[in-house]
């Protein structure tokens, strides 16, 4: 995660805690993504029945005492499914962000930096992969590199890096103008060094932001790839993968869909509100 | 204005060139052999090379590329389906008009919506008119598109019947089939809209302009709808065009649920089938609509933000403008 | 157009504002109450749908709607056997014959056919006055042109078993066969369509988007994996009483439309969309069947089942393993399949084909088919010495694929089995299902008429590059395969002493059967039921008071 960045500038990291801690929504969200972060790290010491077992005699269970959320279509444990399914879905979405901002916001600052040339050649290859619509895009790549959890993960990070790397550009762009880069070129500071210890910090934070965000999108467009057919396999209970596999069932047995679609839903809310409140917290415009 | 828009047009080219070839080289790395899927499981080993050397399977990619973009871009021959022999072009005049109206019902949507409530909120900021807003916005984000569908369907096809649950219809009876696939997909831009158009709109009420309107006396009605609503346009502009982008992906989902015969549907197939010249052509012709989309886009902001209009008038370039934006 | 993007806005407006309440209320109710009340909430809608929608549905355009799953991606009449057996063919293209009800042939182009060499050679006579919607004539050489055609295109298997074929006069041919396997003719008869070769050359993409039809029915719209709408034609060359019932046009103008959502299906039906719904996913049943005031439910039993394979290539476990084979076979519940794939609504099977083959033995149902058993199965895994190296089972990714694997993992777990599930696309699906390295386990849904159909594209050594259809070269059974492929020797004996070997060998396994569901609104009127060859109805064909 980002936060890294800001361990060096302990003030920086507590101004923006003390930002946020003011705000309920956003410590809402931290708490609802925190519990649920531990919960998927404790899943398998936790979940009452094996995610994969099936009982034939509890199909369609309702939920009850034993079953919290009840049996699904095979009689597995909805309760159990969906609490380990959090490790896939939220891991999906945190390590594709990572890796789809990592490689956006590296491309976004050779950009943003060197201007010229270089700056219109990757833009223009931007463009490109922009001009795809990014489910498409998205569903190419994971037909090119076949169903599975880390093949997901791929295709999602490829998806998120071209709009990384715009932003991250922009907000270079702005920087850039300022008084005290001019002063750091003016006594010969590398490149490589004005980038990552002036630019960056400086950019950090809208990227923070919607990064965060972007972890709420990449889980829904997750649930998507599974709809096609793609994404993650069973008997993996990803959420998506879930939902998608119950939709048949949402006459019949409504419990089947509603419980992993709360989850994302849920999850993707957490993220949202932590999202805004970081925003809030990093805008200086918004503190007055 | 018009140079510029020519410049545009002009640049759309290598957008799309580029976007063949990516999704041509994407494309000849999948895997599954599209003439065993085309001949069928009883194909005799000569039978399939035959099929290879029709479809030039065989020759290297480069000569292969470049025999597809002089078709493409010089002939302007989209090529057969290499699975049913129907010509592509006519099959995607037909479809993507479909695709077209999901999308623009979509965003029609996503902004009739999103900025009403993006504006209630900024104008009631920290009072409850301002939370269900929020609330609700953020509700729509957090609902996967096809479990939405499903649940209204469920609710406005079955329980109440007031519209039709799948399929398309004809001429203006067949608007009603498109109201509750774009309702499914737009729930996700509708709220990015509405928090939006909050947080410019908040922007732009402490900007000093606003201050000096309000001190002049004039109504808090016409300080919001004339002035501060028209500023914080400008923003909300620029995320419609990537907004229509992401609908346009989206209406694959919302195609496949709702029974669409659209580009969605047909390019989904298409990968399934390995029927490369369709997804091939299918992703120009979506990159095309993109780009033209970004391009209205634009020409709105221009429209909207008159000191941008001058700066195109002057001939100065766009690029600064995107960069101060 | 601006108008009525107006009203258009306003309306989706109003509606969207209603729907984020309701979506915002669903998302935050807590689950208990919603669940609980889910299910009765759905028995009433369905009541209270049915009563509204029936004026919709009756106060109709004459047109008889039909759901149905899948769809021709093209209406061209070269094709493979994908939707072979969908009921939209039979009006779509008339062929030479056509099997009926009680899976016998009936001629329809051809007047008659007959053989003097045992099976080698066939004599073709058609009707003399066979024309189609653009008035060309269809004679003898449209016949031989297409079957060349097809022999060329090679996207039907049961072409490549046509030797040659040779025009003999205006309206009489002769086929040479490559050998006499019993059945493979009368495929060949099914599959031969009358095509005027003029009309043909003529259409600008090979009839992909437009078809000139030489069936009762013509085509007056059509959309790619969508919507295929026919009309009964004035012009149609043959006296109706002269044609096969069960292709009889009774019907006048008939729209399928493709709806692959399962739940959407239901809800099409519910709502008066379609009329009637070919092939209803299981899970949507039991709101009709409960209410058989509004709709008639009619189920006819499957008539491919689905298979187990396993490879027969030398690098799987399973392939030199026969008692492993017979443990996994052992160790699956064939009922709870059918009760959690198929609520219910499929057969066990007996054999590696349903009943309804042609040469499937009734006594075969008396045997113990690897019916589920526990403990047989741990005491064969015992024995067959299995090291717990994971086996693998190759799928598609469509939902019944995907969730009978994962039982078949779980039941294959019980008894100490690691298994992998490998869930492609359907194109990954055909391009290594033949192909024994690739997976251990393949599941599959084969089609056909006669069991030796069915065991000379699945069995024989000779079939494909690699081997059989799992790359396997088991010349004992190659034996026993070929004494039955010809007239004489399609005898009891000789396909009980098949069927046995595959079943004592366990090299493919039958798992279950699931029924043809079809739901018809009453308010469609159905009055007289004629039935298609897989025995549910025949929608063209059969009798509606509105229709």
């Amino acid at each position: 995660m980002p936060k890294t960045t800001y361990a060096k500038k302990q003030s920086g990291f507590a101004t923006v805690m003390k930002q946020m801690s003011k705000n309920k929504a956003a410590m809402l969200g931290l708490l609802i993504l925190s519990t649920e972060i531990i919960l998927a790290i404790l899943a398998p010491y936790i979940i009452p029945y094996d995610y994969s077992y099936m009982d034939m005699a509890n199909m369609f269970a309702k939920p009850s005492a034993s079953h919290l959320f009840g049996c699904d279509d095979m009689g597995r444990d909805i309760f159990s499914r969906v609490l380990y399914g959090a490790r896939y879905s939220i891991s999906i979405g945190i390590i594709a962000v990572s890796i789809g901002s990592a490689i956006g916001c590296t491309i976004g600052a050779i950009s943003g930096f060197f201007g010229g040339q270089v700056d219109n050649i990757i833009m223009r290859l931007l463009d490109i992969i922009q001009a795809i619509p990014g489910m498409l895009l998205m569903i190419v790549i994971s037909a090119v590199l076949g169903p599975g959890y880390f093949n997901t993960i791929i295709a999602l990070s490829i998806g998120s890096i071209s709009g990384m790397a715009r932003m991250l550009r922009a907000q270079m762009l702005k920087e850039r103008e300022n008084e005290y880069i001019e002063a750091a070129q003016s006594i010969n500071c590398s490149k490589f060094r004005i980038i990552t210890s002036h630019l960056l910090p400086n950019c950090i934070s809208p990227m923070i932001v919607s990064a965060t965000m972007g972890v709420a999108q990449t889980i829904t467009i997750a649930a998507g790839l599974s709809f096609i057919g793609l994404g993650v396999q069973p008997p993996i209970p990803e959420w998506g993968a879930m939902l998608s596999a119950a939709r048949q069932f949402i006459r019949q047995a409504p419990h089947l869909v509603y419980f992993p679609g709360l989850a994302i839903a849920v999850t993707v809310l957490a993220l949202n509100l932590l999202g805004d409140g970081l925003r809030d917290a990093l805008d200086p415009k918004l503190k007055n | 204005m018009l140079k510029y828009v020519l410049k545009r047009l002009i640049w759309m080219i290598p957008i799309v060139l580029g976007v063949a070839i990516l999704v041509f080289i994407m494309m000849t790395f999948c895997p599954g052999r599209p003439e065993e899927i085309i001949l069928g499981p009883s194909a005799t080993e000569t039978e399939l090379a035959a099929k290879r050397l029709e479809l030039g399977l065989d020759d290297p990619i480069v000569l292969r590329l470049g025999r597809y973009m002089s078709d493409v871009f010089i002939h302007f021959d989209l090529g057969k389906s290499w699975l049913t022999n129907v010509d592509i072009i006519s099959s995607i005049k037909e479809r993507l008009p479909r695709t077209l109206m999901l999308t623009v019902a979509t965003l029609l949507i996503s902004v009739g919506i999103g900025i009403p409530l993006g504006v209630i909120a900024a104008i009631k900021q920290n009072k409850w008119q301002d939370s269900v807003c929020m609330v609700l916005a953020l509700v729509g984000v957090a609902i996967p598109n096809f479990w939405l569908a499903l649940l209204l369907v469920l609710q406005f096809s079955v329980k109440l019947n007031w519209l039709p649950a799948l399929g398309i219809g004809t001429g203006l009876a067949g608007i009603k089939f498109y109201i509750l696939p774009a309702i499914s997909g737009s729930t996700g831009g509708l709220a990015s809209c509405a928090r939006q158009t909050r947080s410019a709109m908040l922007d732009v009420i402490r900007a000093d302009y606003i201050t000096t309107a309000r001190s002049k006396g004039v109504p808090e009605r016409d300080v919001i709808m004339k002035h501060a609503l028209k500023n914080s346009l400008i923003p909300i502009i620029t995320v419609m065009g990537t907004m229509f982008g992401h609908f346009l992906g989206g209406a694959m989902i919302i195609e496949t649920i709702f029974a669409i015969p659209g580009m969605g549907t047909y390019i989904i197939e298409a990968v399934n089938s390995r029927d490369y010249p369709i997804v091939q052509g299918g992703s120009i012709f979506l990159a095309i609509t993109f780009s033209f989309c970004m391009l209205i886009v634009d020409l709105l902001y221009a429209m909207v933000d008159p000191r941008i209009k001058a700066q195109y008038a002057s001939g100065r370039k766009k690029r600064k403008v995107k960069a101060n934006a | 157009m601006k108008k009525s993007f107006k009203k258009f806005c306003s309306l989706a407006l109003a509606v969207v504002m209603t729907a984020s309440t309701l979506a915002g209320c669903g998302g935050s109710k807590p689950e208990t109450s919603e669940s609980s009340a889910g299910s009765s909430a759905a028995a009433e809608s369905t009541t209270a749908g049915s009563g509204d929608t029936k004026a919709a549905a009756t106060g109709s355009d004459g047109v008889l709607d039909i759901g149905y799953n899948q769809m021709v991606e093209s209406l061209t009449p070269f094709r493979g056997n994908t939707l072979r057996n969908a009921p939209f063919m039979t009006q779509l293209y008339e062929s030479l014959a056509v099997v009926n009800e009680i899976r016998e042939m009936e001629p329809l182009v051809a007047k008659s056919w007959k053989t003097d060499d045992n099976g080698f050679t066939y004599n073709i006579e058609i009707w003399d006055r066979v024309s189609d919607s653009a008035g060309n004539k269809i004679d003898a050489s449209d016949i031989v042109w297409f079957m060349q055609e097809s022999m060329k295109r090679a996207l039907k298997p049961v072409f490549a078993k046509v030797e040659s074929v040779e025009q003999t006069g205006d309206y009489t041919l002769t086929v040479k066969m490559k050998s006499n396997i019993v059945g493979t003719f009368e495929s060949l008869l099914r599959d031969t369509y009358a095509i005027s070769k003029k009309s043909f050359e003529a259409s600008p993409d090979e009839f992909g988007a437009s078809l000139v039809s030489s069936s009762p029915y013509m085509v007056t719209e059509y959309t790619a994996n969508s919507i295929l709408s026919l009309e009964k034609r004035s012009d149609y060359w043959q006296d109706e009483a002269n044609m096969p019932k069960c292709v009889r046009p009774s019907v006048k103008k008939l729209s399928y439309h493709c709806i692959k959502e399962s739940s959407q299906m239901a809800i099409a039906l519910e709502t008066g969309i379609v009329d009637m719904v070919i092939s209803l996913d299981p899970s949507s049943v039991k709101q009709f069947a409960d209410n058989k005031d509004d709709y008639t439910v009619e189920l006819a039993d499957g008539s491919q089942g689905w298979q187990m394979f396993f490879s027969g290539a030398d690098s799987s476990i399973v392939a030199n393993n026969v008692k492993l084979r017979q443990a996994i076979c052992y160790s699956i519940d064939e009922n709870g399949l059918i009760t959690g794939l198929l609520q219910g609504y499929g057969t066990p099977m007996y054999d590696v084909c349903p009943p309804m083959f042609n040469g499937f033995n009734q006594k075969w149902m008396e045997e113990d088919y690897y019916n589920f058993n526990l403990d047989k199965a741990k005491q064969l895994i015992k024995e067959s010495g299995y090291n717990g190296e994971p086996i693998s089972i190759l799928t598609t990714s469509n939902t019944l694929s995907q969730r009978m694997a994962q039982m078949l993992q779980s039941y294959m777990m019980a008894i100490g089995i690691k298994v992998e599930l490998k869930i492609v696309d359907m194109a990954l699906y055909t391009a290594t299902r033949l192909d024994g390295t690739q997976y251990d386990i393949v599941l599959n849904t084969i089609g056909g008429t006669f069991l030796s159909d069915h065991w000379s594209i699945r069995y024989d050594p000779a079939a494909y590059k690699t081997g059989d259809a799992t790359s396997r070269h088991d010349n004992t059974l190659a034996e026993l395969l070929y004494k039955t492929w010809t007239p004489s020797g399609y005898t009891e004996e000789n396909i009980d002493a098949v069927h046995k070997y595959i079943k004592d060998t366990a090299i493919a396994y039958g798992m279950f059967n699931p029924q043809t569901i079809v739901v018809i609104r009453k308010d469609a009127g159905l009055e007289k039921e004629v039935l298609e060859y897989q025995g549910y109805i025949a929608p063209a064909s059969s009798t509606f008071t509105n229709y």
